[in-house]
């Protein structure tokens, strides 16, 4: 079955969780198609790499199953416990990509020969900012992962991060001013030309 | 042709590639929900923290003496109590008649023959 319950729509998440504590194991499909397509999307688009990105999925839902027993209404969302366990999730796989690829190569080998039209396509430039967003300090690039690639507002990822919203900003700032500091090597194999 | 030499990204060309980069949607695969739901089944909560069903207090009552085996025991020295009252030992009689002065007979039920229950 993958028709959502229609009596369960109205039920908040952290009520689902609470009946997934006490038993109820048809109350998992309900949370898991909530908070599942997001977390993938996130990861996905932070990432930039599928198999993680689900990995990043599961992991992130399994570690909810395991808290439910403990779970206290009232104390956080559910989602926004969700989002910040797949955040920290997220940073552990970029630590790792950067421990294993060495300072001085290039994300994407680049063919001196390929000419800028070849390198436009936007798998290959979206490719380049997430590997430009590995490389910032692992706060900033969450902070700018969350509200410029998945969209949330300051609030939530302030919730998120255990931030101020001040914070938010300035963690955003700084790894934008930073991103566009990486990727201005590469403007012209980007596409982005004066013309 | 001459090209802008200012290779400066600007912020317009970093939201473009933001956007880009949002404008991929995945969806979660049969496959990958599976495994989620699968998990969900194996971490599921086995005991229910709470009973919702009240139990009758005869119940609690039953599992605070000690269950069966206390039980058991229980009705077993009643009978024995019973047994001696209706039949007692000749010293106990003796005793009786000491303390209380008489033999005092009390029958239950004349016609009854207790020494029919012995099994």
């Amino acid at each position: 079955m993958t028709m959502l319950d229609p009596d369960l729509d109205g039920v908040p998440d952290d009520a689902l969780l609470i009946a997934y504590a006490n038993g109820d194991l048809s109350v998992a499909r309900v949370l898991t198609e909530r908070l599942s397509p997001r977390i993938l999307a996130y990861a996905t688009r932070t990432l930039g790499d599928r198999a993680e990105a689900e990995d990043v999925t599961q992991d992130a839902m399994m570690r909810l199953w395991n808290i439910a027993p403990d779970w206290r209404q009232g104390e956080a969302k559910v989602s926004t416990w969700v989002y910040r366990v797949a955040m920290n999730l997220c940073i552990d796989r970029m630590r790792k990509t950067r421990r294993q690829r060495p300072l001085d190569a290039a994300p994407e080998p680049v063919d001196e020969a390929a000419s800028p039209v070849e390198m436009m396509q936007s798998g290959a430039r979206v490719a380049a900012l997430q590997a430009a967003l590995a490389e910032l300090p692992d706060r900033q690039a969450q902070a700018v992962s969350l509200r410029h690639l998945q969209g949330l507002p300051n609030p939530q990822i302030a919730d998120i991060m255990g931030q101020s919203v001040e914070g938010v900003e300035s963690l955003t700032a700084r790894g934008k001013r930073a991103l566009k500091a990486i990727l201005s090597g590469r403007k012209d194999e980007l596409g982005f030309e004066d013309d | 042709m001459t090209r802008n030499l200012d290779e400066q990204f600007e912020a317009a060309e970093l939201d473009a590639l933001f956007a880009e980069a949002a404008a991929e949607v995945p969806v979660p695969s049969d496959a990958l929900t599976a495994r989620i739901l699968a998990d969900a089944q194996s971490q599921l909560p086995q005991a229910a923290p709470q009973s919702n069903i009240a139990e009758p207090f005869w119940a609690s009552l039953f599992q605070g003496l000690g269950g069966w085996p206390a039980i058991s025991g229980l009705a077993a020295a009643t009978v024995a109590g019973v047994y001696i009252g209706v039949a007692p030992t000749a010293a106990l009689e003796a005793i009786t008649t000491n303390v209380l002065g008489s033999s005092i007979v009390v029958d239950v039920a004349p016609d009854f023959d207790y020494f029919a229950l012995e099994g």
